[in-house]
């Protein structure tokens, strides 16, 4: 072995392969940056904007929900089915003709139900109706209907309530969130009764 | 070898970035979703979406896996513009991450050297799976399918027929006296393929829009009159 190459391995086949240095070529970084930024224009065009409700072919969450039914009052609709069937048909029924018997109104075709804007019907479900109160010129008395302040957000009784003015051939509107808003500012401490409701604005 | 750290940090940094971007972020992004409620389509009320497996559906997912199914059938529909499944009938709308929900395992497949079955039970029915499975060519003339006649069995026919047996052509007709009716993982894979079915109208993928038209309807007054034209001549 030759002192002064210490290194040099006499058999080459029985070398340990070593990986060398050499620096990249330019044109491979610029074919690399110009890849890079034509996969950038494709991810602006293409990706959505990587939202979890985008798929193709809309390019956009404007694009989707442009192409959903216009409808406003459907998703407070749909939200309303829910709560109405776990909550409310228990006593007014699916049918929405309520239990006379037992001292249930109706909602169909209920003129507190139908009222423009919704401020008393808010309320009602908000704190709760006790008292006689006439319905369809029918009178009840006796009953009690239990507040929901604390169970529903604003939402989901703007929702309920939205549901139920457009169902069993009611045409009311839908209500809105800040209606439900405005009337628990209030801060009622007791049930309503319909002589207080006949007092407020109806809208 | 006088690289080796190098080495492994770029194999971590590239199995590092492909598991961010194929399961991380993916997980992050869809791994809460929860069943939902379907858009409202004129006034149809909103029903929840994806629905349970009904039935013995989930024992017939374990026998779709167990034969294999998903190596030729794929249960996913593309979208419009990347495929042309939704205009051969395979789907309403293209396939979304909330239709998998419920299905455990997800059985996508990745070849179809048989028809996409996301929506096969809105297209057949039991008989019509029966047969398929009994043998293909009875459908479909030319398919590839093997029979899984396995999933059969002759019976001697007692008191009264089986409600669900086979009613076979001549040259596939058991015996006379006997009968062929399914088994039960039979049942059960038939319960799973009817189960098979994304149509509900989500956000994401809502239903097409209704073609607009100014035109005033001009057959205001509905009649069962035939038109003229398509009277038979008169002789």
């Amino acid at each position: 072995m030759n002192p002064d190459e210490p290194n040099k391995v006499v058999d080459q086949k029985d070398a340990e392969p070593v990986a060398g240095r050499s620096t990249v070529p330019i044109w491979l970084i610029i074919a690399f940056g110009l890849l890079f930024y034509w996969s950038q224009l494709f991810l602006a065009e293409n990706a959505g904007g990587f939202n979890k409700e985008v798929y193709s072919p809309y390019p956009s969450l404007e694009e989707v929900a442009l192409a959903n039914p216009q409808d406003p009052g459907a998703k407070l609709r749909a939200e309303g089915m829910r709560i109405f069937s776990t909550t409310c048909a228990a006593c007014h029924q699916a049918s929405g003709l309520g239990n006379p018997g037992n001292n249930v109104p109706p909602l169909a075709g209920s003129e507190w139900v139908l009222a423009e804007g919704g401020n008393r019907i808010a309320r009602v479900v908000l704190y709760g109706l006790t008292g006689p109160i006439s319905v369809k010129g029918q009178e009840f008395n006796g009953g009690t209907m239990l507040p929901w302040r604390d169970t529903y957000s604003d939402e989901q009784i703007a929702a309920v309530l939205t549901y139920i003015r457009s169902q069993w051939g009611n045409t009311g509107g839908p209500i809105e969130p800040p209606v439900v808003k405005a009337a628990r500012a209030e801060a009622r401490p007791s049930y309503e009764t319909a002589d207080e409701l006949l007092k407020l604005p109806v809208k | 070898m006088n690289s080796g750290p190098l080495l492994f940090l770029g194999l971590f940094a590239t199995m590092a970035c492909s598991w961010t971007g194929f399961v991380l972020a993916p997980q992050l992004q869809l791994g809460g979703l929860t069943q939902t409620n379907t858009v409202v389509v004129g006034d149809a009320l909103s029903q929840t979406y994806p629905l349970a497996q009904p039935g013995e559906a989930h024992a017939g997912s374990e026998v779709y896996r167990a034969n294999a199914c998903a190596a030729c059938h794929t249960e996913m529909v593309r979208p419009l513009d990347l495929g042309s499944d939704i205009q051969r009938n395979w789907g309403v709308r293209r396939s979304l991450a909330e239709d998998y929900l419920l299905a455990i395992p997800v059985m996508l497949g990745s070849q179809r050297i048989g028809p996409d079955l996301a929506n096969f039970g809105r297209r057949t029915d039991t008989n019509g799976i029966y047969l398929r499975l009994y043998d293909p060519r009875l459908i479909t003339q030319g398919s590839v399918m093997p029979p899984y006649r396995f999933l059969f069995e002759t019976h001697k026919i007692g008191f009264f027929h089986s409600t669900d047996a086979l009613v076979l052509p001549d040259q596939d007709a058991p015996p006379p006296g006997f009968e062929i009716v399914p088994t039960p993982q039979a049942r059960a894979l038939a319960a799973y393929l009817l189960s098979l079915r994304q149509d509900g109208y989500l956000f994401e993928a809502p239903p097409p829009p209704l073609p607009r038209t100014n035109a005033v309807p001009t057959n205001a007054v509905a009649t069962n009159a035939v038109p003229a034209a398509a009277k038979p001549a008169a002789k």
